[in-house]
């Protein structure tokens, strides 16, 4: 009978390596794999091997792309080039930290409301009703001006807009698993109510909260540059992609001012997209993706 | 729903009443702050001298009377000022849930009808990108190359320059200029809505003609679709007809959710296109750190969420026939 | 060859390669005028999938092969156009499932006026009242009323008989039913036989039902033909076959009918279970279930051949006595 068991779990394990490596190479994960990769190396070494600084105005301004400027300079003369791909520095890390942030409030506070019902979770959809029905910017902006502009406060204010979307997430889902039949066997032994929902539930339920959060990561990169791009979240002379759109519109004729930094997060955003696609399809092959 | 309002109108009070610094420098101006006679008016005048407690009360007070205060960049009340741009944020975001609901459509009946091969892969693709950009990016670039390089498309605004508006009737300037006569306005101003609600819509066009996409596929594999083929109708008529008569109700229930998100493009892309509307005061109002315009903003975008909410339950109730007789 | 339906050696495979499954292996099948024709089998037999590739509804994945004539032309090379013109027209057909067979989305009434309209140029007008006179034809109450119903509203007795209406709205010379009642309470079911008897009595109508229950085969067709694993195994009249059958597999079947009138301890099963399509043996498919098997079933596939002591087409090497059946099968 272990035997067996273990027997089954080996096998389930293998299949899905077997199975991940199937998925990554389909095109778009794989695309979306060589992204995640090739952002993380600049994200790390950039400061090693990029060709300029990316504070310093090293040559005349507003000079169209060339050999030794592949994107050209912006309005201060810095190079366009190395700004974005030192605005990776500044996005990113940040975005990561609102994911994670947000999963773990948002799943924390979704799984006890889900789970323990009754008036807890009354509280906690209100809250995250009235905190859904605002328009994510105009939210965000809102708490931005409250705030102040900065990075940090961006931060917050991102935070504040996004940890409800996994909060219904997980409270969903735990709902639906609750009703579940192991879960009524584990009460029916005697299982304490936190011991269920750490070993019987979670386990379950997380699998859509880490899906959403590497799709998220990339709409979290740009929720942040537009909202840089309004001149909240970073300040000049970073060089976030978001703020250098908007000198690229105060430079409009001089288009590879923002040509740069608008691709950089479509590329962020498309790949992280096909990843969440395929850790989906990793993890849960039975889902619904796309046909 | 009334919690919801009530919540909505709670939040951006607290919100608007945090900004740290202090609002007396946008009302009177910084020569005056010594002044203290002139500081106490403003005080009084903008209830700035009671308590916060005190401030609430006298909001929500306000807000029943259908006030919102008044701007501090524009010196004029908040509800006016938004009633005022309001058209042309809708005139702009009905033309994009236009383009990108019409357009939607017919690139997930392309998609589903040629399905795995080249025209599908090129449509997911596209609608796929078209989620992915930044919009105010898209903005600027659409103008950038249609405008700027190729001058097939006029610059950024509403009207040509130095043309006044046609006379208010409905404030959608397209309505106006067709009710008031003024047919030459009206392609001119066409014109101008093209490339704005082009790049508005590009993104609601990716995420509807996925839904049609796999809706219809969906539907197709159903039992009375082969019953209408068993009837001897053509494959146009099985999928045109009555396949995508029932692909399309997941539809509406995104579009109604699209306003919300039509809403946050505008406020990203009417600075681009020197659009006049509820965005760009939104913009504005954020920079200058006008805490009843910002307050404004935000319970009118609470608003406009309720109220598409509503009718998106109502336009589904009415399309789908089960719910419909109930 | 004066048959309404003529099918020969038709040959119904899906997908390709090794993992093809043979679903149709071979069959002739003819369908006279005012003819009603079962076609009985377990689920897998391949009926459904012969009488699909007369209309050419199965899916692309299908290969079809064999001989297919309707009225004496050859319908199996027909182009796209004229098969829609036979679809609703000349031949009609109505399925399992009524409960998902009709559109959700639109009214009955406008149902089976498009099928009207489809296949003659009549007005709406026109086509309205038809549908109406064809809702009384299948006893539908007040028909006026219930053109305008949306599918929800009804049951699924009524639904089917909506699908019948639909089917025949073109005075169609064939009617294939693909298990029509399967999904329908016995009583209900009881009711759709008695519309598609009315159907052959009042317009000539040929009908090819196609079902697992015996009981419905009875009571309805004047032919039968009894497939399986892909295979006609014994075919003739409904008389014939239920006291003179002699192949194993239908008297299997017809002794698994629980009997109300003698006392038996057990049910008799026919034990094994059907061969799996994507296989091809050299012999008969029945022999691994089957108890009169020999050698020679393992190697040599039967033919199908008339039976001189019962008079129905069998396939069978060793066929059983008939004698034997006449108790055990009323």
């Amino acid at each position: 009978m272990i035997a067996n068991k273990l027997e089954i779990e080996i096998e389930g394990r293998k299949s899905r390596l077997g199975r991940a490596s199937d998925v990554a190479k389909r095109p778009q994960v794989a695309f979306g794999l060589v992204i995640g990769i090739f952002w993380l190396i600049v994200l790390c070494s950039v400061s090693i091997w990029a060709p300029y600084d990316p504070l310093e105005a090293v040559s005349p301004r507003l000079l169209a792309p060339s050999m030794s400027h592949l994107l050209g300079t912006d309005a201060l003369g810095r190079d366009v080039l190395t700004r974005v791909l030192y605005g990776a520095r500044e996005s990113m890390p940040i975005a990561a930290a609102v994911i994670i942030c947000a999963t773990v409030i948002g799943t924390l506070l979704g799984a006890v409301a889900g789970y323990v019902g009754g008036w807890v979770d009354a509280v906690v959809m209100r809250i995250t009703d009235v905190v859904m029905a605002f328009p994510a910017i105009l939210l965000a902006m809102a708490i931005s001006a409250a705030l102040g502009p900065g990075l940090r406060n961006g931060f917050i204010a991102i935070l504040i807009v996004w940890w409800p979307i996994y909060a219904r997430l997980v409270r969903g889902q735990v709902l639906s698993i609750k009703q579940r039949e192991h879960v009524e066997a584990a009460i029916s032994i005697g299982a304490t109510r936190r011991r269920i929902l750490q070993k019987h539930v979670m386990p379950m339920a997380i699998t859509p909260v880490l899906v959403n959060a590497t799709m998220d990561f990339g709409q979290v990169v740009l929720f942040l540059a537009s909202l840089s791009f309004l001149g909240l979240g970073a300040l000049p002379p970073s060089p976030e992609w978001g703020s250098m759109i908007t000198e690229g519109a105060k430079n409009f004729y001089q288009w590879w001012i923002a040509v740069g930094p608008g691709l950089a997060i479509l590329t962020v955003v498309l790949g992280f997209n096909f990843l969440g696609d395929g850790l989906r399809d990793v993890l849960d092959p039975r889902s619904k993706g796309e046909k | 729903m009334p919690f919801l309002l009530f919540g909505i109108v709670t939040i951006s009070f607290a919100i608007s009443r945090f900004i740290p610094s202090d609002p007396l420098i946008s009302i009177v101006g910084e020569r005056q702050l010594n002044n203290p006679v002139v500081v106490l008016a403003a005080k009084q005048r903008w209830g700035l001298d009671k308590s916060m407690f005190g401030q609430y009360t006298s909001y929500m007070g306000n807000l029943a009377k259908g006030d919102l205060g008044i701007s501090f960049r524009t010196k004029t009340p908040v509800v006016g000022d938004l009633l005022d741009r309001l058209p042309a944020t809708f005139e702009l975001a009905f033309t994009a849930m236009f383009f990108g609901t019409v357009g939607g459509v017919l690139l997930g009946v392309l998609a589903a009808s040629r399905r795995n091969k080249l025209a599908d892969h090129v449509s997911r693709l596209f609608a796929l990108v078209g989620s992915s950009l930044p919009v105010f990016w898209l903005g600027l670039v659409v103008l950038y190359v249609f405008y700027a390089r190729l001058g097939f498309m006029p610059g950024p605004g509403r009207l040509p320059p130095r043309v006044d508006s046609p006379d208010h009737i409905t404030g959608f300037y397209l309505l106006d200029a067709i009710l008031t006569g003024k047919f030459s306005l009206v392609w001119p101003i066409i014109q101008r809505l093209l490339l704005p609600a082009f790049a508005l819509g590009w993104g609601l066009m990716g995420i509807i003609s996925r839904l049609v996409r796999s809706s219809m596929l969906d539907e197709l594999q159903a039992d009375y679709v082969r019953t209408a083929r068993a009837k001897g109708l053509t494959e146009r008529m099985v999928f045109c007809k009555h396949a995508l008569r029932n692909a399309l109700l997941p539809v509406l229930t995104v579009l109604g959710f699209s306003i919300a998100s039509l809403l946050t493009g505008a406020v990203l892309t009417e600075t681009i296109f020197s659009w006049n509307g509820v965005g760009s005061y939104a913009v504005a109002a954020t920079r200058s750190l006008d805490y009843p315009a910002i307050n404004g903003v935000c319970i009118l975008g609470g608003i406009v969420f309720l109220i598409s909410n509503l009718v998106t339950d109502v336009l589904y109730a009415y399309a789908d026939p089960k719910i419909r007789l109930t | 060859m004066s048959s309404l339906l003529s099918i020969k050696d038709l040959h119904v495979s899906f997908g390709n390669g090794p993992n093809s499954v043979d679903a149709v292996r071979g069959i002739n099948l003819d369908v006279e005028r005012g003819e009603i024709v079962g076609i009985v089998g377990e689920s897998g037999s391949g009926k459904s999938a012969s009488m699909l590739s007369v209309l050419r509804l199965l899916p692309p994945t299908a290969h079809i092969r064999g001989s297919i004539s309707f009225e004496g032309k050859d319908l199996f090379n027909a182009s796209s156009r004229e098969m829609r013109e036979i679809r609703g027209g000349k031949i009609g057909m109505i399925f399992q499932d009524p409960m998902t067979s009709l559109n959700p989305s639109f009214r009955i009434g406008a149902q089976i006026a498009e099928a009207i309209m489809l296949h003659s140029g009549v007005s709406t007008k026109v086509a309205v009242s038809k549908a109406t006179s064809l809702l009384e034809v299948v006893s539908i109450p007040r028909p006026s009323e219930s053109m305008s119903l949306f599918p929800h509203e009804l049951s699924g007795g009524m639904k089917q008989r909506i699908m019948i209406a639909m089917a025949i709205a073109n005075d169609p010379e064939l009617l294939i039913a693909d298990e029509p009642t399967t999904a329908l309470d016995v009583t209900i079911q009881a009711q759709i036989l008695e519309v598609l008897r009315g159907l052959r009595e009042t317009r000539q109508l040929s009908i090819v039902i196609i079902t697992h229950d015996l009981g419905v085969v009875a009571g309805l067709a004047d032919n039968v033909n009894v497939m399986y694993a892909g295979e006609i195994v014994e075919s003739g009249n409904v008389e014939g076959l239920f006291y003179k059958s002699s192949h194993p597999y239908s008297r299997g079947l017809l002794s698994c009918v629980p009997r109300l009138d003698i006392r038996e301890s057990a049910l008799h099963p026919i034990g094994g279970d059907p061969p799996k399509l994507s296989e091809r043996s050299p012999g008969c498919s029945f022999q691994p279930r089957c108890k009169s098997s020999t050698s020679l079933c393992e190697t040599t596939k039967p033919k199908l051949e008339r039976s001189v002591s019962s008079g129905l087409m069998v396939s069978c090497h060793n066929p059983m006595e008939s004698s034997e059946n006449a108790k055990a099968a009323i």
